[in-house]
């Protein structure tokens, strides 16, 4: 164990150095989302409306919630966050989002 | 034929009962579902996490991390990104972080310049989604749906912010400082993601722009290179890949997600209540957590009961903790401050149990602050801090 000890020391002169950060650059590759709305009514209306933005999950996570939170959801969207939601697809896109596995429970 | 739910209970989900999604998943028992999540898949520089949403990531820190430590690891840390495009490459070189609005020197400052703006020192302290838990509450309502785990405890190294707001000399009518990450709105004429600290809080002396996080460089999915610390306040200030910093001269931020969103009834509301006021939703109440034991935990009949748990005073230390039990309520033993903004093991051993028992933690915090019995409401879910309560059954 002779050798531990001028290691120790040249670990506590780097400490007291405080050497600066080193930034690298940092790059990933996000994964796939291979989460799919299932298959009910309505289903095209939200394959073509909300998918584009973020992953079906975050809707079929949703407890049941009322036909008013989800109208206010889709106007919320449109008008905030400026999303091109067609108009004639508001009743297929709120028939999906009440008909879902927390509502039939 | 069975449901996904019995299909956990018994074990045999894998990958041929569910192909489509992921080997593993956890069910987070919220009330009225759903409330099973995938444990995949795997994001980079994240190990096993509860897949809440693939984009932007959402991931969920699984609750029994929570009993290996008072830190959590790097990879396990929950990751939110709201609804915007978030990079996925930084070049550090070409990073920059700018000091702009009421200010006597805008700059453009290098990732240097920012580790170089002071001293470089080291803060413990919990990140904390102001939604964590809301998932959890008997009356839902929308938005992530989150069991505990959207929160995490690490060491952040950087330096003060002050000292970086020095560098632009900032002007003596300062009163607020608004943050800007690299993150962006999904669609043009949406707002950005921005958020804003009054100047007293931004100069605090444990308000830090960090780099580092549990002697390691902050994953990309937790902000990497810069990220605002603000000890005791919710994780929605705590801005990620930190490039814009304007100073407002005006204690009126009218932008969206201060003035509309992430906001808290300044007086008691009830569920259907409209038109109250509100306030920005800022520092964090005071919580525990039995991680020792689940739900229905099974226990020896005979023994005493290893109770071992973790809290957090929000923005004051720890206290005290105690668990209720059988009307009593049985002051736990603290373990070391590591840090009094961060979390703080406590344990306790209950004496043997004939029957099931129903068992809750209560932190007070500091400033003499103690979790209630019944959580207040609020519409959107936030600052849940509700006694969290299991059941152990002798067996």
């Amino acid at each position: 164990m002779k050798w531990a000890l001028p290691i120790l020391l040249l670990a506590v002169t780097a400490c007291d150095q405080s050497p600066a950060v080193t930034f690298t650059d940092v790059s990933i590759t996000l994964p796939e989302d291979k989460g799919a709305f299932p298959d009910r009514p309505g289903r095209q209306a939200m394959i073509a409306n909300c998918a584009g933005c973020h992953s079906p999950s975050m809707i079929l996570t949703q407890p049941r919630l009322s036909e008013e939170h989800w109208k206010s959801t889709i106007k919320k969207m449109r008008e905030v966050y400026k999303a091109p939601i067609n108009p004639a697809d508001e009743p297929d896109i709120l028939a999906y989002l009440t008909s879902g596995e927390a509502a039939a429970q | 034929m069975l449901s996904r739910r019995a299909l956990i209970a018994s074990g045999v989900v894998g990958a041929a009962a569910l192909p489509a999604l992921a080997e593993r998943f956890a069910d987070l028992a919220l009330p009225g579902g759903p409330s099973v999540r995938p444990l995949g898949p795997i994001f980079p520089q994240k190990g096993e996490m509860i897949v809440q949403r693939v984009h932007p990531p959402l991931l969920e820190t699984p609750f029994d991390v929570f009993d290996t430590g008072v830190i959590t690891p790097n990879d396990r840390f929950f990751v939110r990104w709201s609804g915007g495009v978030m990079p996925t490459s930084i070049e550090a070189k070409a990073h920059r972080l700018t000091l702009r609005g009421a200010v006597k020197q805008p700059v453009a400052l290098t990732l240097d310049d920012v580790a170089g703006a002071g001293e470089t020192i080291e803060v413990m302290a919990v990140n904390q989604c102001a939604g964590n838990g809301r998932g959890l509450q008997e009356l839902r309502v929308g938005g992530a749906q989150w069991a505990h785990g959207a929160m995490g405890n690490a060491r952040w190294r950087g330096v003060r912010l002050r000292d970086v707001l020095d560098k632009a000399r900032v002007s003596s009518n300062a009163k607020r400082v608004r943050l800007a990450g690299l993150d962006t709105p999904m669609i043009d004429g949406a707002p950005q993601f921005i958020k804003s600290l009054p100047i007293d809080v931004a100069r605090r002396d444990d308000v830090i722009v960090a780099w580092g996080m549990n002697g390691d460089m902050l994953p990309l999915l937790n902000g990497y290179p810069l990220r605002l610390i603000v000890p005791g306040w919710f994780a929605t200030y705590w801005v990620k890949m930190l490039s814009d910093i304007e100073i407002l001269d005006t204690d009126v931020d009218d932008s969206y997600f201060m003035a509309k969103t992430y906001r808290m009834p300044a007086i008691p509301v009830a569920p259907g209540d409209k038109d109250f006021p509100t306030v920005p939703i800022s520092f964090m109440p005071p919580r525990s957590w039995i991680t020792s034991h689940a739900q229905g935990a099974r226990v020896a009949r005979g023994r005493p009961i290893e109770l071992r748990g973790i809290a957090m005073g929000g923005d004051a230390g720890v206290a005290r903790v105690e668990v209720l039990a059988g009307g009593k309520a049985i002051p736990a033993t603290l373990g070391r401050d590591e840090g009094t903004l961060g979390f703080r093991r406590w344990t306790l051993s209950l004496p043997p149990i004939a029957r099931e028992l129903v068992i809750g933690a209560r932190c007070t915090n500091a400033n003499g602050v103690t979790q209630p019995d019944v959580q207040a409401w609020n519409p959107s879910g936030y600052a849940r801090n509700v006694v969290e309560r299991i059941m152990l059954v002798p067996a």
